[in-house]
């Protein structure tokens, strides 16, 4: 990651110089952008491939993890892709199946560099988690799919080992046999300095047994998930040696089997240990309270974030877990399929949350959405954080004369506290076809202060979308790196004041769906050039206080002593 | 025929304890009456059918204005599958003493399997308002229904079977009765309505209902704004095509508008009140949607919805106490009510009462797995490969 000196200094001096290289649109004064955030397309060479079927088997239609990180440590976030496999083997039998890392030069161009980093893949793949697993100053990647999971140590040389055996991260359940993954999270669930891996399972799959679903019987479609069972998510706990330790039975996580599509992290009641809210598909979302030393339990009906507000089992999927109302205390959003809603738990902050979907603005206009993967950020470096959506529906394309099948993403604008306004044509984001979005990731990809957003499409092109948005807002980065706590810095929490407004992050690479946003940790100021105060407190236990920061950069801090 | 099942019903028909009145007849007659009844009872005892009809024969040839053997002769023989054999002696008792209800509607049942359906319908008809006995009740209804059915008098046979229903809500050969006939009273109406008028407002909204039935939404919402250009007065109509905008997700902007028609011409439209609250509460418009339910909730105390939004709105608004009272007038409304249960559920929960809010979140687990298993079930009776829809509570609302 740059170095602050290096950084400020870089941009300072490329400034606007350096942006030309990604798309800039040819408007005319007509077409001058007008709502607070915008984006302008970027395209990138690929394109999902699931493996679409006429019979429509489950995972054709869940795969799209995206990553965003520095994978070569160059200073440039890079991307990740996740990709399918034949359905039937559920082995990577063409190249068009192939997991793809692009490598970002900063002037807009992405280059393939899957062949050289070993990254091709060999199964079906849909999750992707960022981390620095050991602590090497290197992000790892772990690929979760069906009925296989990979962990890839990062070797810093641009290359990658599969060391999923080494590991012991390849073990089939022994009583639900292989799972289908399609999330994961890193986080430090003992605060030892270690990361450990959350993995979240679907559903039990199996194409052999999978029933026929649809409107018609000549008319297949994606089975509702009440048609399988559910299955448990699992935790792994890092050794510190390069294995890790199944510890979901003792941890109190395999109790409580569900359809999990998305998982969020983060401290909840800031009690210093980092808890879990896993989204499940039609059945009752889990909350896993962290109890430290390695417990949990589930507390998804006492906190109120089981169910939306009027009870009903909506189809949850992805998720983010931040301070949307910047009181210090993370919120939840989740997305789902039309008539559902995106639901919004507001944390009060006393062990409970409440559900302001409808309060929130969100509940009207995402009646008719579907969506697929939430990103909590500040897009406009307004100060609050807004929510980036991709949308799509999970019925196949034969369905549309139903339901819109096909949709444009939408950015939903944060007002100021729990408002939000709907931004889609007006944020450009109907520049390109609406597609079956899936998974995204977010980071600043050039360098210009404002969060740009990758997103995968099923059997469609993937899409950038560079963040143009005008105002001219200020903005700051910070790039942790842990020394007792987590190298990554995963679960420290972060407060900025500037200018009489306090606002909190805390650093988490688990966003969306099956997705991974590991650049560093991003606030807006507003037209405030620096902050007063940032105040960082990591997991382990350390309060770090910077002073007087000023805005527009990358700060790289590292953890103190003590 | 049936042998030992029928016996028991027999008894049942039967007027075993019923010769208190022997006929006015000399001594050794009335000697001879007694002992060939107790015979009979003895036969009737032992299944023995033939004898004990004899016995009850050789009553009448001593006395035959004997209603009772008369009329216990006639149900041997109608037990026996002899229905014709059986009428002469029902008639005779009826003649004699006309509220024996029972043979009445044993004589319309055994003119019916004699093929004589005219008569068979008036004495079905005579004997089931005044039949008090359930089964006997149930089964004359059912005759009667069959015979309406042949003759096409579909209005008589839904009047019949509606209280049969109210009779026995469980009896699945009336529920199945009860699907037949609206089933055919549905077609029937179709038929009727396409040659009386083929292109009114009302055969555009029974199209609407038939397509939208089908899932086949922007048709059914095509033919609701054809009935409106050709009838905008019509009662209800905007209604319907609000509720189709409106599940559609797409349409909740027009249906509101919609909405709005429908109130227009009819201000005491409680539903469209309702749905107006729930776009209001929806859209996060707090006082519009308070003021809306209120209406709701005065024009039609009786509806769980309405309690339940005004109950919504009143916790966002901080009003806990005044929420708990409408969430409770729901659930005492509709106690099947999950999202009734699941409200007062987290209402108790933000309380710190914690046990209420535990039995309250046991009875919306119950009623959410009862509803899901009756939706599953209709599913799977309507022979269709699965298909995802929208839980009870899944929509917000």
């Amino acid at each position: 990651m740059r170095t602050k000196s290096v950084a400020v200094l870089l941009w300072a001096l490329l400034g606007i110089a350096a942006i030309p290289c990604f798309t800039r649109p040819d408007r005319s004064p007509s077409e001058q952008i007008t709502a607070p955030i915008h984006f302008v397309y970027h395209p990138i060479d690929f394109e999902l491939d699931s493996c679409e079927t006429p019979q429509r088997h489950a995972p054709e239609t869940m795969a799209g993890g995206v990553a965003v990180f520095d994978y070569n440590n160059d200073g440039y976030l890079d991307i990740f892709f996740t990709n399918g496999a034949d359905i039937r083997t559920l082995k990577k039998t063409s190249a068009r199946y192939s997991d793809r890392l692009f490598e970002n030069d900063g002037k807009g161009n992405f280059k393939d560099v899957t062949e050289k980093a070993g990254l091709a893949g060999v199964g079906f793949d849909n999750a992707v988690a960022i981390g620095d697993y050991d602590n090497d100053g290197y992000k790892d990647i772990f690929v979760g799919g069906v009925h296989g999971n990979h962990l890839y140590h990062n070797n810093g040389d641009g290359t990658f080992t599969d060391v999923t055996t080494k590991a012991g991260l390849n073990q089939p359940d022994s009583q639900y046999g292989p799972l289908w993954t399609v999330g994961a999270a890193w986080l430090d669930v003992n605060n030892d300095g270690l990361l450990d891996l959350f993995v979240v399972n679907y559903l039990a799959w199996d194409i052999n047994t999978e029933p026929t679903c649809g409107v018609t019987p000549d008319l297949p479609d994606y089975c509702d998930p009440k048609f399988y069972k559910p299955t448990p998510n699992q935790l792994f706990l890092n050794n510190g040696d390069g294995t890790f330790r199944d510890i979901s039975e003792e941890s109190g996580i395999r109790a409580h089997p569900g359809k999990g599509m998305g998982v969020g992290v983060a401290d909840f009641d800031l009690d210093g240990w980092m808890d879990i809210f896993v989204t499940n598909d039609r059945m009752y979302n889990s909350f896993f309270l962290n109890l430290g030393g390695g417990k949990f339990k589930e507390m998804a009906f006492p906190a109120g974030v089981a169910l939306a507000a009027n009870g009903g089992l909506i189809s949850g999927m992805g998720v983010d877990f931040r301070d949307l109302d910047n009181d210090g205390y993370p919120d939840i959003t989740f997305v789902a399929l039309d008539k559902e809603t995106f639901p919004v738990f507001r944390n009060l902050g006393d062990g409970e949350f409440e559900d302001i979907t409808e309060r929130s603005g969100i509940a009207w206009v995402s009646i008719p959405m579907a969506g697929y993967s939430p990103t909590i950020a500040d897009f406009d470096n307004d100060g609050w954080k807004d929510i980036f959506v991709t949308r799509g529906h999970v019925e196949s394309h034969d369905y549309a004369w139903r339901v819109p099948v096909a949709q444009p993403n939408t950015v939903f604008r944060n007002l100021g506290g729990a408002k939000f306004q709907a931004l889609t044509a007006e944020a450009g984001l109907t520049a390109q076809p609406p597609s079956r979005h899936r998974g995204s990731a977010i980071g600043d990809l050039n360098g210009d202060g404002r969060l740009d957003v990758v997103v995968s499409a099923l059997s469609a092109p993937a899409e950038i979308w560079i963040n143009d948005s005008p105002g001219g807002n200020h903005w700051l980065e910070f790039a942790l790196q842990g020394t007792k706590s987590n190298r990554d810095g995963i679960g420290a929490r972060i407060k900025v004041v500037a200018g009489g407004t306090t606002q909190y992050n805390h650093v988490s690479f688990a966003a969306g769906y099956a997705s991974s946003s590991a650049g560093p940790t991003h606030f807006g100021l507003g037209r405030n050039k620096s902050a007063d105060l940032v105040e960082i407190h990591w997991p382990s236990g350390i309060t770090q206080q910077l002073r007087n920061v000023r805005a527009d950069q990358i700060v790289k801090v590292k953890e103190p002593p003590r | 025929m049936r042998t030992r099942k029928v016996a028991v019903l027999l008894w049942g028909v039967l007027f075993i304890a019923a010769f208190p009145c022997f006929s006015q007849s000399a001594p050794n007659r009335q000697q001879q009456i007694a002992s060939h009844a107790r015979q009979a009872q003895e036969y009737m005892k032992e299944n023995k059918l033939d004898l004990a009809a004899a016995e009850f024969a050789a009553i009448i040839a001593l006395d035959p204005k004997n209603v009772d053997a008369r009329g216990n002769l006639g149900v041997l023989l109608f037990f026996q599958g002899k229905y014709a054999e059986s009428i002469p002696h029902f008639r005779a008792a009826l003649k004699m003493q006309p509220e024996l209800w029972k043979i009445q509607a044993l004589l319309g049942v055994a003119e019916k399997r004699t093929g004589d359906g005219q008569q068979a319908r008036g004495d079905l008809e005579k004997a089931f308002p005044h039949v008090q006995e359930e089964k006997v009740r149930v089964e004359t209804g059912m005759e009667l229904i069959d015979l309406y059915s042949q003759t096409g008098d579909l209005n008589k046979a839904a009047a019949t079977v509606g209280v049969l229903r109210e009779l026995e809500p469980t009896n699945e050969a009336i529920l199945y009765s009860a699907y037949r006939i609206y089933s055919d009273l549905t077609d029937e109406s179709i038929l009727s309505l396409m040659v009386v008028a083929p292109k009114s407002a009302h055969m555009h909204e029974l199209m609407a209902h038939e397509l939208a039935k089908h899932g086949h939404t922007a048709e059914a919402i095509e033919n609701f704004r054809v009935a409106i250009k050709i009838d905008p007065q019509l009662p209800g109509l905007h209604y319907e095509l609000a509720e189709m905008l409106y599940a559609s997700s797409e349409g909740r902007e027009e249906a509101a508008s919609e909405y709005k028609k429908a109130l227009a011409l009819n201000p005491m439209d409680e539903a469209s009140e309702c749905r107006l609250g729930d776009i209001a509460s929806q859209k996060s418009d707090l006082k519009d949607a308070s003021e809306r339910y209120s209406r709701a909730v005065q024009l039609r105390p009786d509806d769980p919805e309405a309690s339940l939004g005004m109950a919504k709105v009143l916790m966002s608004m901080g009003q806990i106490e005044k929420a708990e009272q409408f969430l409770l007038r729901a659930v005492q409304l509709d106690p099947t009510s999950a999202v009734a249960h699941f409200r007062l559920s987290a209402l108790y929960r933000r309380a710190g009462r914690t046990t209420d809010a535990e039995r309250e979140l046991e009875q919306y687990q119950k009623y959410r797995a009862m509803k899901e298993k009756l939706r599953d079930l209709y599913h799977t009776m309507r022979v269709e490969p699965a298909k995802e829809e929208p839980d009870e509570a899944g929509e917000q609302n």
